[in-house]
């Protein structure tokens, strides 16, 4: 996302980010990490609530061969966790919302390794363009 | 996914400053990225 971020906002579109943790936390992300969009802390699961995020045993999050996989190439690229949050179960989402008060587009998770493709995310954004 | 609830949420961002979603996306797309951790 952060490699892809001017080409996300020269479509007019934005990036917001929620996280667990402190924001002290969140401070140290965005300037380790040199992110240019909004960082939000959500430490009592409020808008994971809200946005249905979904969570995983612990067990199956420790013994789930994707996920195992998926955090030995992310240590491979480099990738370090600043601070996990108090909710290490939860995994993560990716919406595309507006504008106004309307979902494109919405990837829930299935594992700690999955993520929503780029790509596809990226191609809801003409769509709303061209409305 | 409840959106009015969402969009009614104000969360702290990285300077402690509270940030309410739904003026995120009022006037323009956004994409909502829920993180597992920082980094």
């Amino acid at each position: 996302m952060r490699g892809r971020y001017d080409e996300i906002t020269g479509r007019g579109a934005e990036v917001v980010a929620i996280g667990t943790g402190s924001v002290r936390h969140a401070a140290a992300f965005v300037a380790d990490e040199h992110i240019h969009f909004p960082v939000l802390v959500d430490d009592d699961a409020r808008a994971a609530r809200a946005a249905s995020v979904r969570r995983v045993g612990f067990f199956k999050l420790l013994t789930d061969r994707r996920s195992r996989a998926g955090a030995k190439r992310a240590r491979a690229d480099g990738h370090r966790i600043h601070k996990a949050g108090r909710r290490v179960t939860q995994l993560g989402a990716t919406f595309v919302i507006g504008p106004g008060d309307q979902v494109r587009y919405e990837h829930l998770d299935d594992h700690s390794a999955d993520h929503a493709p780029l790509d596809e995310v990226l191609a809801v954004l003409p769509t709303i363009a061209a409305d | 996914m409840d959106l009015r609830r969402l969009a009614d949420l104000e969360l702290p961002d990285s300077t402690g400053a509270p940030r309410r979603l739904g003026d995120f996306w009022a006037e323009r797309p956004v994409i909502l990225v829920f993180l597992r951790h920082f980094g």
